[in-house]
């Protein structure tokens, strides 16, 4: 388990994250929500080990991160929401095959992680294509199959959706998903629909932590919500109009179940 | 390999105009066509009636009627401050008021004058930097506006209050061309054009094109809750065709 204990971070006299605590467990999905410049990114820098906090500290399974040195380095993986800040060669199997080459893994273990890689993120056809020929969302997926090819025991994907189409984007939360159950996933969003499944959901506000909880607990808080600068998804928006005619909708808020409780409301059309 | 195969395509003074369509399927290419960024292998593009010498030579008093949103904000970034970003496009054309200008667009964008005008515009936050960008295509009050996902990285609130300028702003006979992945975004919008494999599928009314679910799912496009919904209780019996919850909601009413 990853702990961030009562951590702040200030620059330039400007406090940008205070006290902030939270936990990443193994097998969990927690998201991370709030406004453009709430400290999202430079949490997940910290718990990366990319900036040190000004005070407070980060634990892996009881050690201090300062003490794991490159032991704790190795087990934590970043998306960054910009992709072509983490791409690094000029060629996408190349890209995918820097990291697991740097950690000094055999050519086989590398050509299979990068094989493995590159067909869960659904690149594999591409191998071949230069980088700078690839479209945004072909950056992002890349910049994802880099890091799974390291094989992190912690992923922090921070909006690794934002530039893909809607199935990219359920392929990749999707693969997320299953990873969280085995490794701990920290997932930042701006919609809430990808933190639907959520474990756990925080919320910062100016560098604080206004809200944790379930997500159900979070939807109907208006206030965090407000916090988080957080807009409510149609699904929901659509489940609480047909709660209040007498609907009973299950969760997850899916295509599914929403005509599910649409068809058990008494329809003239239908009968 | 063609990043966009052959089209042809009019947009009218004033249009709103949303252009989907899965990843990698060309619409960063036909946008940057469009703006006169780049020319096309073969064809020809018309800017304002007539064909210029571009993109080198695309005269300055036509470029600077065109704003271009990159999809990558850091990719139109060089300047050390926000300001001077900002400023730039406005100080190169020779627009008067510049200072005013940079503020006014700042503030539309969502972000503070004195908060960040001497921050260097590399710095910032996903977000901020999205805003920037934003902010010095809108300096010049361009009448043609062309946004490569402008709404990415948008936390909700900053995304509806950018969607509630940029309706008013298009109002005033301004042509507006955005991209998005959302096709809840793209319902509002006059035309849509939808993209898949750099063929344009679809160019016509939201109404239109998204009565085409199956076709839309299998390029890559994800129709909005109420559309698809409503695209289901049609199998079924004789339904309304939704496109927001709204509309939805109000066609199970009458129906209750
Ligand atoms: N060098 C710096 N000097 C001053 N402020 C900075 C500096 N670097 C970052 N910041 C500020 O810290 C705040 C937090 O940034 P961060 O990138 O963590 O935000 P975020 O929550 O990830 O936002 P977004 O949703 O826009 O990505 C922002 O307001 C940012 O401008
Ligand atoms: N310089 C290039 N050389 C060769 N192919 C390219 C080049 N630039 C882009 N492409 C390819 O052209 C296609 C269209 O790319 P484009 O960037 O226009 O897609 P897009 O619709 O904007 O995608 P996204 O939503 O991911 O940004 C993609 O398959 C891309 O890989
Ligand atoms: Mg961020
Ligand atoms: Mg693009």
């Amino acid at each position: 388990m990853i702990e961030v204990q009562d951590v702040s971070y200030g620059l330039e006299g400007r406090s940008i994250l205070q006290s902030v605590s939270m936990n990443i467990c193994p097998g969990q999905f927690t998201v991370l929500m709030g406004g453009n410049g709430a400290g999202k990114t430079t949490l997940a820098k910290i718990i990366k080990g990319l900036l040190v906090p000004t005070s407070g500290k980060v634990l892996m399974d009881g050690t201090e991160m300062a003490a794991a040195g490159r032991d704790y380095q190795i087990k934590v993986g970043i998306v960054f929401q910009n992709p072509e800040n983490q791409i690094v060669a000029s060629v996408v199997e190349e890209d995918v095959a820097f990291g697991p080459e740097n950690l000094g893994l055999k050519p086989n273990e590398i050509r299979e992680r990068v094989e493995s890689s590159l067909k869960t993120v659904g690149l594999w056809d591409l191998r071949h294509r230069p980088v700078h020929a690839l479209s945004g969302g072909q950056k992002q997926r890349l910049a994802i199959a880099g890091i799974l090819a390291l094989r992190p025991s912690y992923i922090l994907f921070d909006e690794a959706t934002a530039l893909l189409d809607p199935v990219g984007r359920k392929e990749v939360l999707e693969t997320a998903t299953i990873l969280a159950k085995s490794v701990g996933v920290l997932w930042i969003t701006h919609d809430l629909r990808e933190a639907l499944q959520a474990d756990m959901l925080y919320a910062l506000c100016q560098g604080r932590v206004v809200f944790q909880g379930s997500v159900q607990e979070f939807i109907t808080n208006p206030e965090a919500m407000d916090l988080a600068n957080a807009t409510i998804p149609e699904e929901v928006t659509l489940a609480e109009m047909l709660s209040k005619r007498g609907a009973h909708v299950d969760w997850p808020l899916n295509k599914e179940n929403l005509l599910k409780a649409i068809t058990s409301l008494n329809l003239k059309t239908f009968h | 390999m063609d990043a966009v195969k052959p089209l042809s395509l009019r947009i009218a003074k004033g249009e709103w105009l949303a252009l989907v369509g899965h990843t990698g399927s060309g619409k960063s290419s036909l946008a940057q066509l469009m703006a006169g960024l780049t020319s096309p292998t073969r064809g020809t593009v018309k800017h304002f009636g007539r064909v210029w010498n571009y993109p080198k030579d695309l005269p300055i008093e036509v470029r600077r009627r065109i704003g271009f949103l990159f999809q990558f904000p850091e990719h139109q970034f060089f300047a050390e401050t926000v300001f001077d970003e900002v400023a730039f496009a406005a100080k190169n054309f020779g627009l008067d008021n510049v200072q005013d200008r940079v503020k006014e667009s700042l503030e539309v964008a969502g972000l503070s004058f004195d908060q960040f005008k001497d921050r260097s515009p590399f710095t910032l936050s996903g977000g901020e930097k999205r805003k920037v960008a934003l902010a010095s295509v809108m300096v010049c009050d361009p009448e043609v506006l062309i946004l490569d996902e402008p709404s990415a990285g948008l936390d909700g609130a900053s995304k509806r209050a950018f969607w509630d300028w940029l309706r008013d702003y298009s109002k005033e006979e301004r042509t507006v061309i955005f991209i998005t992945h959302s096709l809840e975004e793209a319902v509002t919008a006059e035309r849509v054009l939808v993209l898949s494999n750099g063929t344009l599928l679809f160019a016509d009314s939201p109404r239109e094109v998204f009565s085409h679910v199956n076709t839309l799912t299998r390029v890559g496009l994800e129709p909005p809750i109420a559309t698809e919904i409503s695209y289901e209780l049609r199998k079924r019996a004789s339904f309304p065709m939704a496109l927001t919850v709204e509309e939805l909601v109000s066609a199970l009413d009458g129906d209750l």
